[in-house]
């Protein structure tokens, strides 16, 4: 290697220092991010490297499509199935940060007649403090 | 600050992790546990891809397996190794984005793992350096982090998080489950967390409530004794065991791994040689329940 070799290659390994300790510095505070997140928006503390695995109990939770009040008519649920488990995994590990819209967009398509309905997600959030669950629902209105 | 300390502070912290010297260590050690760490992580990365496969997976995780599969054995030959590991953190980065926003911890972390052993040159001395530095930085903090974030959700002071791991998960019944009185058990047992009452998920258990503090206390304890260069040895072989005893109730065999993996960097090569070829059994084994050959017994990541 020549000296002027040696200049580039040190060069860049002293960038790629610089690189690697940005990186490490907001690896370093993410976590606190991501427990904020968690705390506001029921986000998972499983997900987005927090490395909050096994801290938090936290059961499957429940959707639901509701029109004027009652269950939708039972032979549309087997027909949305598979936005409403997509969308289920996606709030387990997003929170309040996913909203389902489509969810909303596939009852829409699959019953034409329907102008309004109500998404319900049923939560079972851990309280330390009573080292119980609490029950929480969140219902998002449709119109067409 | 001027430029001559500015170019001194990565060093610095970087130093905070080094076994002895400026680059880190003594080189032939150096270019060992880099050896045994790309090894290790490229046949993690490998079988891990086979291991999620099930009825339900799509033909591109089939692809994504076959392909992270030549990666890793063009890993081993030295002509391709570089290129091999730059097209494994390609993979990496494909799966990460394709499983958005479901994306789980441990598939970052290899991602972490695999682009920075790709980043890295590794032939050049200081760059070899460089990833270890990094990467024993990264075990570091997620380790700390792990043990933080339990103190900060405040489910284990009563043993809150292991009381529900033993009512809802047979395998941590048959191990944690051990260390509470059998009344106890059932009582958790019974308690449906969608019902009324979902709780208490609590412990009075001494034993019980001594591995469910003694966990964040180790892993808080033992990232930040990995600091020390008088400790991190101990450390590195005490966090592998206190991995090992969460794991025969967890059964991640290939997150335990990952975890392995990194402790490794903290250890000598003598005994990153010797743990390697256990791991390896190991994810055969996992391989082979998979595939149904040997009975279920690891939890599917």
């Amino acid at each position: 290697m020549t000296p002027s070799h040696e200049r580039t290659a040190a060069g860049t390994t002293l960038t790629k220092t610089r690189v690697l300790m940005a990186l490490l510095a907001c690896f370093a505070v993410w976590p606190l991010v991501q427990h904020a997140l968690v705390l506001a928006y029921d986000v998972s503390p499983w997900h987005y490297c927090g490395f909050a695995m096994y801290c938090v109990p936290r059961p499957r939770l429940k959707v639901d499509v509701e029109s004027d009040g009652r269950p939708m008519d039972a032979r549309i649920r087997p027909r949305i199935m598979p936005w409403l488990v997509a969308y289920a995994d996606r709030r387990q590990a997003m929170g309040e940060l996913a909203a389902p819209d489509s969810v909303a967009r596939a009852v829409f398509a699959v019953a034409p007649d329907l102008t309004s309905f109500d998404i319900v997600v049923t939560t079972f959030a851990f309280a330390p403090a009573s080292a119980s669950f609490e029950r929480k629902e969140r219902r998002y209105s449709y119109k067409r | 600050m001027s430029t001559t300390s500015a170019a001194r502070w990565p060093e610095r912290v970087f130093r905070l992790v080094d076994d002895a010297g400026a680059s880190g260590g003594d080189e032939s050690d150096l270019e060992a546990r880099v050896g045994i760490v790309r090894a290790f992580l490229m046949v993690h990365l490998a079988a891990r891809a086979w291991v999620v496969l099930g009825p339900s997976s799509e033909a591109w995780e089939s692809g994504f397996a076959v392909a992270m599969t030549a990666a890793a054995v063009a890993s081993f030959l030295p002509l391709l190794a570089r290129a091999a590991v730059a097209f494994a953190a390609a993979l990496m980065l494909g799966i990460v984005v394709r499983r958005m926003p479901i994306t789980a911890n441990h598939e970052f972390l290899e991602l972490f793992l695999v682009a920075l052993l790709a980043f890295c040159d590794v032939r050049i001395t200081a760059e070899r350096a460089l990833f270890v530095r990094t990467a024993r930085w990264l075990t570091v903090l997620v380790l700390f982090w792990s043990g933080a974030q339990k103190i900060l959700f405040g489910t284990y002071f009563h043993g809150e998080y292991l009381s529900f791991c033993v009512a809802a998960y047979e395998p941590f019944r048959d191990t944690l489950g051990k260390l509470l009185p059998d009344a106890e058990v059932a009582r958790l047992a019974s308690i449906d967390p969608q019902g009324t009452p979902s709780g208490p998920f609590r412990a009075t258990a001494p034993l019980f409530l001594l591995a469910s503090n003694g966990a964040y206390f180790g892993e808080i304890g033992l990232s930040l004794s990995l600091l020390a260069r008088r400790t991190r040895a101990r450390a590195a072989v005490a966090m592998m065991g206190l991995i090992l005893l969460i794991e025969i109730a967890a059964r991640e065999v290939f997150f335990g791994g990952l975890a392995f993996l990194m402790l490794l960097l903290f250890v000598s090569p003598r005994i990153g040689r010797r743990v390697l070829p256990l791991v390896l059994v190991l994810y055969a084994a996992a391989l082979l329940s998979h595939v149904g050959i040997l009975p279920d017994w690891t939890y599917k990541p």
